[in-house]
This record gives C-alpha cells, structure tokens and sequence, in this order.
C-alpha cells in the first residue's frame, strides 16, 4: 500500500523546485471569487484515480510515474541538474523578497517636483496645471533594476533550454522521438508554457503534437516562434537585470525568443526611468458623457453584473503622467537605465531587432494558418 | 511662426514624422513598439491626446517631449 500522503507532499515539493504550474494538480479555480484555492493532489484513493492522477504529473513533468510513487529525489531534480537555469532562479527569488522589502516611497518630494512638471507640461497642452486646485489620492508606480552578477549563466541556460526545447519540437513534428525526448519535451514545453499561437488555451506538448501533426507537417518553418510563444519567458522580465543591457548579443539572443517582448521591456524602461503617478484634481469637473458613451458604460456594467453607477456619480479617469526620477534616484542604476532605454529604442537608434512575427495578424498567411488550423 | 494646430493633432503628425525617419512603414514601427496597428493609425490621424503616451513616444525614439508640440516640416507627408 503507497502512502498517499507522501507521495503528494513530494510532487509538491517538485512542482515547487521547478516553480511549475500547480493549477489542475494542486490548485483549483472558484468562479465565484475568482480566484485560485488550493486542492489536495488526489481527489479519491482509489486505484484508477491514483494512477490517472500521477499520469498527468508523470506527463506534465517530464518524469516516469516510479519517480513519485518511489519519491526518488535524485531522478527528480535531472532537468534541475541539467540546466543551471533552475537553481540560479532560485537565488533570483530571493533577491526580489529583499527589493520588495527596500522600496521607498518619498510621497512628499514627489509631489512637490510633479507639481513643477505639470507646470512645465502646461505650456505645451494648456490646463494641464489646475491652478489653486489640490491633488488628491496620489499615488504612483515604479520599477527597480536587480543586479545578479550570475545573470549570463542563468541567462545562457534559459537558452539551452529554449533550444533543446525547439529541437525537441521538431524532431516530434519531423521524426520519431524517444521515449526519454518525449519526457524532455513535455517538461519543457509545460515549464516554459509553450502556448499554440493560434490556440493560446493550448499547451504545446508531445500529445498535442499527436493531434496536430498533419497541420504541423504542411506548415515548413523552422524556429519554435514561428508555431509557440510563451508566457512565461515574458514573466521572467529578464531586461530588469542590470546586466541584461551590458551584453547586447546576449539580450539580443533573448529577445529573438521572445517576440513582443521590446513592448515589456519598454515598460519597465519608462518605470525604471520614471515614477507613474496617478492622481485626481480637486476641481475635477464630472465628465459630460456623449449618448453613445453611456450606452457604452451601460452596456459594460450589464456584461460585468455591476449596479448602474448614477450619472452625478460618474468620474473622469484620474490624471496618469510619468514624473523622471532624479539623478539620485536612479543612483547607481543611472547607467543601466541609459543602456536599457537604448536597446528599447528604434533599430535605427541603437535599439534591439524585434524579431518580426511571421504569425503577425495583419497579414495573409496569419489568416491562412488560422483556417488550417480550423480544418478549412 | 504661430501654431493653431490643437496640440493633440500636432503630437499625431509629428509621430507621423518620427516614423518616417525611422522606419519603413507604420506597421514595421506597430510590431517594434508593440502595439495595434489601427491604434498607430489612429495617433496619427486623429492626435494623441493622453500625455502619458506622448512621453512613452518620446522615450522610445530618445527625443524631447517637446518635439511632439513644435511645428516642424511637414511637407513631406502632405504630398
């Protein structure tokens, strides 16, 4: 008889070394609240439910059902010892904790200068400064470089990962792969969640590979960007490491991975560089809405089950501005933010290549590969 | 030379401006600064009206905020 109860407390503690997904397996969604609470692996100890259970474990990562049901550790951590990447991230975790801990928020100094840069601001687009009016619920976003001296090992890794990841694609699609590269393929696949372009509810493993082959088989290009994209290489936001700008091959090699991703690092550019406040003007005048804007309004509240909201009660959106942050404020991150602001910007300027999507939705073929993909 | 251009129509043209000095079309810009075509299309034709936007623009092509409010040559995009 297997102990149940070790067996769910080891997997969880793989999902955890691996930080992969535990939705489905170790959490569960509530409509009601929207929000995610946590389940026990097994729902039932029956043989069947047990062994369908750790199938999907045994499938989604990447290791034979023995591994959980033995609690063998050793096989366990294999992709772990393969690829410094996990370990590295692991330190990054920690590192993030402290900066979370450190941010300050100086609220006073910086109204004082937003009130000068909405003065400055006013003579371009006047009314922009409410004269003699108050601000009211300032508040304010902003973002801070991390620096992790390991950060091109764990950046060069993430590749290897990516790149065995692309191989494994296509040897799938193109070959008959192996017991032991199904397994791979599967883990990274579901670690990096390689999501079906045209069918982002879908994750891009060996099964549904299976399912898709003849599409797969028509279609001839060569890179893992052309069929995936993934989220989560999006969600490591690896451009917040300081080092990320000082090697511009690398973070090229990055974001040729990585298609749209010059939208995100541009965003954290623009927070890096600068404080977004937000904040509502004390003479705020309540918009004058056209017909077709309430009806807009209204149309939106009913979809969202929301209470009609009285039109007196109706605000303007607050005032949003971007407010540069000071010399001192960058501090030592001054040139990082400098080189960061450079690889965002126009080829032209010095800025990175975005790698053009060949999946880019304006276009013809977008249209076609979406058809074959719905059998027509 | 005075300007009675509204402001937020200025900020259009000369994002206008912008794009053609550095890119080829409007959609290679869209794809590179990420965002919606039709969104690109609409900043130029019909203003940019949030400053927000303005200084995200003027950060990403390393220009001033106040290039977006000045009246520069617009004659090659009038042909």
């Amino acid at each position: 008889m297997y102990n149940l109860e070790r067996i769910a407390k080891f997997t969880e503690s793989v999902f955890d070394m691996y930080g992969m997904d535990k939705y489905n397996f170790f959490q569960a969604y509530d409509e009601a609240t929207n929000q995610l609470f946590n389940t026990p692996l097994f729902h039932a100890n029956d043989r069947d439910s047990v062994a369908h259970c750790l199938g999907r474990v045994s499938e989604m990562m990447g290791l034979e059902t023995d591994v959980f049901i033995n609690t063998d550790y050793n096989v366990a951590k294999m992709y772990w010892d393969r690829y410094p990447f996990f370990g590295l991230y692991q330190q990054v975790a920690f590192l993030d904790d402290c900066l979370h801990q450190k941010m300050r928020k100086d609220a006073p100094s910086i109204k004082q200068r937003l009130i000068h840069h909405l003065r400055s601001i006013d003579q371009y687009i006047p009314g922009t400064f409410h004269e003699g009016a108050e601000m009211k619920n300032l508040s304010f976003e902003t973002r801070e470089f991390i620096s992790f001296p390991q950060f091109q090992t764990m950046a060069k890794s993430l590749l290897d990962m990516y790149r065995r990841a692309e191989q494994l694609f296509f040897i799938c699609v193109r070959e008959e792969p192996t017991a032991e590269e199904i397994r791979e393929f599967n883990f990274l696949s579901h670690w990096m969640r390689l999501q079906d372009i045209f069918k982002p509810s879908a994750i891009v493993d060996y099964q549904y590979i299976l399912q898709n082959k003849s599409v797969y088989m028509e279609e001839q290009y060569n890179s893992l960007t052309d069929y995936t994209k993934s989220r989560r290489l999006l969600e490591l936001e690896l451009w917040r490491f300081k080092e990320f700008s000082e090697d511009r091959k690398l973070a090229q090699n990055l974001l040729d991975i990585l298609p749209g991703a010059k939208y995100y690092m541009n965003r954290f550019s623009m927070l890096a560089l600068n404080y977004d406040c937000f904040f509502r003007w004390s003479d705020d005048q309540a918009p004058i809405l056209e017909e077709i804007e309430l009806m807009e309004l209204r149309a939106y509240e009913d979809d969202s089950d929301l209470d009609h909201i009285p039109v007196s009660q109706i605000q303007s959106d607050p005032v949003m501005l971007y407010l540069p942050k000071t010399r001192e404020e960058l501090a030592k991150y001054q040139e990082s933010s400098n080189r960061l602001k450079e690889l965002c910007s126009p080829p032209s300027l010095g800025g990175l290549n975005c790698p053009s999507y060949i999946w880019n939705q304006y276009s013809n073929e977008y249209f076609l590969r979406l058809l074959r993909r719905m059998g027509r | 030379m005075k300007n009675d251009t509204p402001y937020h129509i200025l900020a259009g043209k000369n994002l206008r401006l912008l794009i053609q000095m550095n890119y080829g079309s409007q959609e290679a810009f869209a794809i590179d600064y990420g965002a919606d075509l039709r969104t690109i299309n609409r900043y130029i034709n019909d203003g940019i009206n949030k400053i927000p936007t303005v200084q995200e623009l003027a950060e990403f092509f390393n220009t001033d905020f106040a290039f977006f409010f000045q009246n520069h040559d617009f004659s090659e995009d009038t042909k």
